[in-house]
């Protein structure tokens, strides 16, 4: 889960990592508490900055600065009055104007060459970080403690002399990082001050999905879901919702693709990739990714497939998975059948799969097929999963000529 | 890994063997030829699992029997780490996790506790492993007609790729050596070059498949590996998610560690950076089986 900018420095000022002072405001503010926070900062100039997930805020107009009550509250007004991905701004965080003396980058993640945590310093922090010289990097025995030596070496590493508040600041980041259950933290930038101090001015955090499931503060923080638009929410809930059975995972990932042709309903983290990939490599468009696994109920797969296929535009409909298990193939094509009766689709359907009760389950489609003229057609593993998705995309080709 | 990670000597012990899946995992594995000797899970100490005795505690099972060389992980992901700590602790020296959603944090313990004390680990998210000379660990399956007995190894980052691979070339009359599902997670124990030695060793192997995927760094840790003449013999590789680059969204797709950040890990650099080091890449998954033949009767 991805934090919005003022969840991540909540969790930064409990491990002692200095944060601006500020306010969080939604669309009906009150301009009393703007003006009461404004009397608290001793020049009365703020950064005002949307919470959105995602980069590029600075760009799309969703920071600004202010001088004045008056500046901030049109300057709010004027952030709240605009989009980000299509969604409206539900919050703005106002924060005091610090003085910048120099920004520092910083990024704590897992390295895959390594398998270690990796922590990431720059001296060069700000907007166009990537654009400059590659950051320095140590990686940390988790077992044994990020080590004051290592830090050391890290901001010697990036061309800094090593101050203690520094060293202090990556140390508590580290610690947040483990503690959390991290999967990335990163601030950018790090603001030193005229005074010395250092302060995170930026937090993006994201939460590692399986480490979040331990971490009780996380519990009540709504994810944001700005990005996504309606079909991919409603997928999202399908899992907690409506129905009682724990089972199986439905619609975790549910992706719209503009423009697409295919509804693709898979089974499986890999079966899943390769048939997206052979849509598209036989020429045709996907409408959609999702995957359903770990035996789901019919109800479940019945709400998927609804979701699914309620898109407009679609050509045909692909099933598809390699031989399950132990989901019941009977009760999962169930519940796309539930749809299919109801909608009755006119466009050709190919389903692939394999696993316990299929040949129940396959008798029962062909019979429901035959009795209503759809056109579904079945295969197992006698046909390689890519060739069925090849085979979808040539029976739309087949239906337009 | 420079030995096989399953022999005929192999002394298997099931931590969660009680679970559904523990239990299941161990009546295939004793009908794959596996000796299985017994099962750990806290409280249920004394209990019977298809005639296999069950202890509250790893030390107690390895008291039981001193030969045990494997353990296969069973609990859930919370408690993984805790259970194969407890394994290392005991000194078992092959460990295979298979739960999925293991913290990322507990993973890099996992793998930094293992490389300390010299313990090989696969996993997380792991099928398990198949040698279909000898038998089978973790929930991969080791029949007919998708798997059969011949001389190509297949490396799969995908549990269910393992069996779609292995079903498509013992169609088209290539049997496998030895099958390892290494699991899709950001981090994992064992990657496709730590599997390399052991291969190139293995008499039988005379192709290796590698099944891949979008996200992180293991596929180009294998053609360095290749590059540096660790593997000789020829390596046929797929590589899925392409269609990824397209969404323009950094997220996850079917595995945790399937996912394109900053730019990185894309398919079509991966494929790339596998060609130049020799691998022969395969387009489309389906033609593996003909790749192999090719490469088998030397005719790429």
């Amino acid at each position: 889960m991805k934090l919005l900018e003022h969840v991540g420095k909540d969790i930064f000022k409990e491990n002692g990592i200095d944060i601006p002072v500020g306010i969080i405001l939604s669309k009906d503010f009150d301009t009393k508490d703007l003006g009461r926070f404004l009397n608290t900062i001793k020049d009365g100039k703020v950064i005002i900055k949307a919470q959105v997930i995602g980069g590029k805020r600075k760009k799309s107009g969703l920071v600004e600065k202010a001088e004045s009550f008056d500046e901030a509250i049109e300057k709010i007004n004027d952030i709240f009055s605009k989009r980000y991905n299509n969604s409206l701004i539900k919050k703005v965080l106002v924060e005091e104007m610090l003085d910048i003396e120099a920004e520092y980058f910083l990024s704590i993640l897992y390295d895959t060459e390594s398998r270690k945590p990796m922590i990431l310093f720059s001296k060069s922090g700000g907007i166009d970080i990537e654009e400059n010289e590659k950051p320095e990097s140590i990686t940390v025995d988790i077992l044994e403690g990020l080590q004051d030596k290592d830090i050391q070496k890290l901001v010697e590493g990036s061309g800094l002399d090593c101050d203690a508040k520094l060293v202090e600041m990556i140390k508590r980041s580290y610690l947040c990082f483990i503690d959390n259950d991290c999967r990335n933290l990163e601030i950018n930038p790090i603001i030193r001050t005229s005074s010395g101090d250092y302060i995170a001015a930026d937090a993006k955090v994201t939460i590692d999905d399986s480490g979040i499931l331990r971490q009780e503060k996380f519990k009540d923080i709504e994810e944001d879901e700005s990005s996504l638009n309606d079909r991919e929410k409603a997928a999202r809930r399908i899992d907690q919702e409506g129905d009682k059975s724990h089972r199986g995972s439905t619609g975790k990932t549910y992706i719209d693709i503009e423009g697409g042709e295919i509804a693709v309903l898979a089974s499986g983290g890999g079966a899943s990739l390769v048939a997206m990939d052979a849509i598209i490599e036989a020429g045709g468009k996907p409408a959609n990714y999702t995957e359903y696994s770990g035996n789901p109920s019919r109800e479940k797969v019945r709400r998927l497939t609804e979701l699914t296929l309620s898109k407009e535009g679609l050509k045909g409909c692909l099933v598809i998975g390699g031989k399950a298990n132990f989901t019941d193939i009977f009760e999962t094509l169930s519940g796309f059948m539930d749809v299919i009766m109801e909608i009755k689709p006119r466009y050709p359907i190919v389903i692939r799969r394999a696993g316990p009760r299929d040949k129940e389950a396959f008798e029962m489609i062909r019979k429901v097929a035959d009795e209503q003229g759809f056109d579904i057609t079945l295969y197992g593993e006698e046909i390689p999963m890519s060739k069925a998705a090849h085979i979808m995309v040539q029976k739309i080709g087949d239906a337009n000529a | 890994m420079h030995e096989p990670f399953l022999t005929g000597d192999s002394v298997v012990m099931v931590q969660g063997i009680t679970g559904k899946e523990g239990t299941s995992s161990t009546i295939s594995m004793i009908d794959s030829g596996v000796n299985v000797a017994c099962g750990v899970t806290p409280k249920k100490g004394g209990q019977l699992v298809e005639g296999k005795p069950v202890f509250d505690t790893v030390k107690e099972a390895v008291e039981f029997n001193q030969h045990i060389s494997i353990s296969v992980i069973y609990v859930p992901p919370l408690f993984t780490w805790n259970a194969v700590k407890e394994a290392i602790d005991a000194g078992i020296k092959k460990i295979v996790i298979i739960a999925e959603n293991v913290p990322i944090k507990d993973t890099a313990k996992i793998i930094t506790y293992a490389r300390k004390h010299n313990v090989d680990v696969l996993g997380p998210a792991s099928v398990g492993y198949l040698d279909t000379m000898v038998g089978k660990i973790g929930s991969i399956g080791h029949k007919a007609p998708a798997y059969t007995k011949g001389n190509v190894a297949i490396i799969s980052k995908s549990g269910g790729m393992c069996s779609e691979t292995a079903s498509i070339l013992s169609q088209s009359g290539f049997g496998q050596s030895i099958v390892v599902g290494i699991g899709g997670d950001p981090l994992i124990g064992t990657t496709y070059s730590d599997l390399f030695a052991m291969l190139e060793r293995d008499d039988r192997t005379e192709a290796i498949v590698l099944y891949c995927e979008i996200g992180g760094t293991y596929e180009e840790e294998a053609a360095r590996a290749i590059k540096e003449g660790n593997l000789t013999k020829p390596v046929i590789a797929y590589v899925s998610g392409l269609f990824a680059e397209s969404l323009g969204r950094s997220v996850a797709l079917g595995h945790a560690g399937a996912i394109i950040e900053g730019g990185r890990g894309t398919a079509v650099s991966k494929k790339k950076v596998l060609r130049d080091a020799g691998v022969i890449v395969a387009d489309y998954h389906y033609e593996i089986p003909e790749l192999v033949r090719k490469v088998l009767k030397d005719e790429i």
